[in-house]
């Protein structure tokens, strides 16, 4: 499962998932995505309560980010738990999209 | 009338004669018997007949004296009398025979035997037509005619069979044939009993048989045959046959490289005219048959018949021929065209060159030849010369292409033209470094595939329909170079001139698995890992290859608008490289003083030495160098550019002794003089 609480500003989107981000719900997080007011010209991706990718999830996720900036939409990936970083970390995210966009959780 | 009651006349002619005699006797003529008493002839040209006659009064009203009256006398008279004449008859009635005598005059009867027949007329017997009267004693009698056999054995020269030639007749009882009263009778006999020889005992053939010294082979079913058969005639059968010898075998040699030769001859085109035959190394040239002796015969006499001995005979061999397998077999030491020399010994050689004297044109059409190709003329327009060795031009090869397994020599100029030297080897060398990489990425990606499905945050619960969604993921985002890599290397590949090698075609099947959505596809890492099994096989195997292949050089005087490849160095003598493209395993020098490199494109391995490169027109020259390899040059002019995997770079002026090559860290670096 997964909950999305979306939050729109002026030219900032905020995505704030919480659960899981597997197969079962790609189709309502692409949903979710696209439907951002053209406005936006960021958008930030709160990772906070994500506790499992699979590869469908991360698939969704890398098809999403180069879709939106192919827009000029920044995407921001924050608070991503330091479990799931690694998981990046081995499918070359960090380098396919730029180490700066992706926020490591720190244990603070 | 005289003494003894005749007179005496002599006349003129007869019928003188007869008037006088009919006067002096005053009698008719018909009464009047004569005698011609003499006869003669006077003169030559006046021939006169003198005849003496003796005449006297019949006294018989028919005797036989008359005879010779009636012919001297009218013809009517004489036909008159006739008819009142019977003559004699001899009948057969029951064998026995009845003659009567003839009456007024009419003749006697004759007899004369025929055939099987005896007459004996009064104790003698008789051969031929004979008078006969009622008064001599005649007897007939038919012969007996005995049954008849006789066996022989005829032999055939070769002593290998004899026949029984068995001749029968039968034997005859006859009598003589009744026959009506006639005045001349040929006696006939007719067969009232044929009587048939007597039956032949097959212990009585068997004895000839033995007389005769026929031991072998004799057939007692002909035997009995012949026993059993009765019939008149020759009669000859087969009663004995020997056991011919089997002839021996000689040795005798097969050529197979001429019987290739022969189905070579069937399609024709004008550039491939005169197919030459050549063979590579360990080809079968010829075979000899092993001489084999015959099987001893036996003949009818029971003598043992010894074939002739076989004749053995030697492969002849000369320069690049070995013989193997105890001298029975003749295969190629070298590689070269294959000749038989000599009119009647035949020697078997291996010509490693393969020499065209003039110009290769339409009178040699396309030369492909497995040994060394020397041709003394030009490679002409559209004309190709294929060669597993080396090739040597004496002239120019103008719009032709060469291939050699080996070095190409051109000593003239090679004008748009392609030459390959060891392209295969070339092409290996450079899909090398591919491979290795490919192989390496694989394994890195297995390891992460590994290392995520066993990562706590890492759900693997969309992988049970397929690994293929991780693999894609992967590919997609930390190893988006695999896929890049596997179509440049497919792009080495297809740009061969010699389309896939046999060796990489495992290969490229398996690494298509990994381009576009094909990863999808892919249910287990199982099946990457044996990608990557297959391809480090391949890297492998080619690596070994490479380091067997000596590198084949191209050298040649002056090359224009042209291509050259060589696995080797490429070495351009005289004046230089015009916009050609220039493709080394090893080192390029266009180094002699006068030379220069304009336009094109050059890539060597090892060390590019150009005297001249680019021109003063600002022709776009590009080198490019990659690990290992340096550039030297004694001129640049602007607009030359240096390709590398560690960057580019490009001439802006005129330089001098410039030096470029790939540092340790990866970077290019040109060190040079500025022109003064």
């Amino acid at each position: 499962m997964l909950e999305v609480d979306i939050c729109h500003s002026k030219s900032i989107s905020c995505f704030k998932l919480s659960g899981e981000l597997d197969i079962s719900v790609v189709e309502k997080f692409r949903s979710n995505i696209e439907s951002i007011p053209e406005s936006t010209t960021e958008v930030c991706i709160d990772f906070f309560g994500v506790g499992f990718v699979d590869s469908t999830g991360v698939g969704c996720l890398v098809q999403a980010m180069n879709k939106l900036r192919e827009q000029d939409i920044t995407v921001k990936i924050k608070r991503i738990p330091k479990e799931i970083y690694e998981v990046f970390d081995i499918l070359g995210i960090p380098e396919l999209m730029g180490e700066e966009y992706l926020e490591c959780q720190t244990d603070t | 009338m005289g003494e003894g009651g005749y007179i005496i006349i002599k006349a003129d002619s007869l019928e003188e004669a007869l008037e006088k005699a009919q006067v002096q006797l005053n009698t008719s003529k018909a009464k009047i018997e004569v005698k011609v008493v003499n006869k003669e002839k006077r003169g030559f040209i006046f021939r006169k007949e003198t005849v003496t006659i003796q005449a006297w009064i019949k006294e018989k009203e028919a005797a036989l004296e008359q005879l010779v009256d009636d012919l001297l006398s009218d013809s009517a008279e004489y036909l008159e009398r006739v008819e009142n004449t019977i003559d004699g008859t001899i009948e057969i009635i029951n064998g026995k025979v009845v003659v009567k005598n003839p009456q007024c005059g009419g003749k006697y009867p004759t007899i004369e035997p025929g055939e099987n027949i005896r007459v004996i007329i009064n104790g003698e017997p008789i051969s031929e037509a004979t008078i006969i009267s009622a008064e001599d004693d005649v007897k007939i009698e038919a012969y007996k005619q005995e049954p008849y056999i006789d066996l022989d054995v005829e032999v055939d020269d070769d002593k290998q069979s004899a026949f029984l030639v068995v001749n029968r007749r039968f034997g005859k009882e006859c009598q003589v044939m009744d026959c009506r009263p006639c005045i001349h009778v040929r006696v006939r006999h007719e067969v009232i009993k044929e009587v048939p020889p007597p039956k032949i005992s097959p212990r009585e053939v068997i004895t000839l048989l033995k007389d005769k010294g026929i031991v072998y082979g004799i057939n007692e079913s002909s035997i009995s045959r012949v026993v059993e058969s009765n019939t008149e005639g020759a009669n000859k059968v087969l009663i004995a046959e020997g056991q011919p010898p089997e002839p021996s075998k000689n040795a005798a040699v097969e050529y197979i490289f001429q019987k290739k030769e022969a189905s070579s001859n069937t399609s024709f085109s004008p550039y491939s005219r005169n197919v030459d035959l050549s063979v590579e190394v360990g080809e079968v040239l010829a075979i000899k048959s092993e001489a084999r002796e015959g099987k001893a015969g036996i003949n009818i006499f029971g003598e043992t018949i010894v074939p002739k001995p076989p004749e053995d005979t030697q492969i002849l061999t000369g320069d690049g021929v070995r013989l193997i397998n105890n001298e029975t077999v003749a295969v190629a030491a070298i590689a070269g065209r294959p000749v038989l020399e000599g009119r009647k010994t035949k020697t078997l050689k291996v010509i490693p060159t393969y020499t065209v004297t003039g110009d290769v044109d339409i009178s040699v059409g396309n030369v492909i030849f497995k040994g060394d190709v020397i041709v003394y003329g030009n490679v002409l327009e559209g004309f190709q010369v294929v060669a597993g060795g080396d090739i040597i031009v004496h002239g120019n090869v103008i719009q032709a292409e060469l291939s050699a397994g080996r070095n190409i020599t051109v000593y003239k100029n090679v004008i748009s033209s392609e030459l390959n030297a060891g392209e295969n080897t070339l092409i290996c060398t450079r899909l090398l470094p591919y491979l290795k990489q490919i192989s390496s990425l694989i394994h890195n990606l297995l390891k992460a595939m590994q290392y995520l499905k066993n990562h706590n945050a890492f759900k693997v619960t969309d992988l049970r329909q397929g690994e293929g969604h991780l693999v894609q993921l992967l590919i997609d985002t930390k190893f988006k170079i695999i896929p890049k890599l596997i179509l440049e290397l497919f792009e080495i590949i297809n740009t061969s001139k010699f389309g896939l090698l046999p060796e990489l075609q495992g290969t490229v099947a398996q690494l298509q698995k990994l381009t576009g959505i094909n990863p999808l596809r892919i249910q287990k890492g199982q099946e990457v890992f044996d990608i990557a099994r297959v391809v480090e096989a391949n890297a492998q195997k080619i690596q070994e290859n490479s380091e067997l292949d000596e590198p084949a050089n191209v050298t040649a005087d002056y090359i224009q608008n042209a291509s050259v490849k060589a696995s080797g160095d490429i070495v351009i003598t005289g004046r230089g490289v015009i916009t050609s493209e220039l493709l080394a395993g090893e080192d390029i020098s266009v180094s002699s003083p006068m030379a220069v490199v304009r336009g094109g494109k050059l890539s060597a391995g090892g060390i590019a030495r150009v005297n001249e490169l680019g021109s003063n027109a600002n022709v776009i020259s590009v080198v490019r160098i990659s690990e290992g390899s340096v550039l030297e040059a004694q001129l640049v002019h602007p607009a030359v550019t240096i390709e590398s995997v560690g960057g580019k770079y490009q001439f802006d002026d005129l330089v001098r002794c410039i030096k470029a090559y790939i540092s340790p860290n990866g970077n290019l670096e040109v060190e040079k003089l500025k022109a003064k």
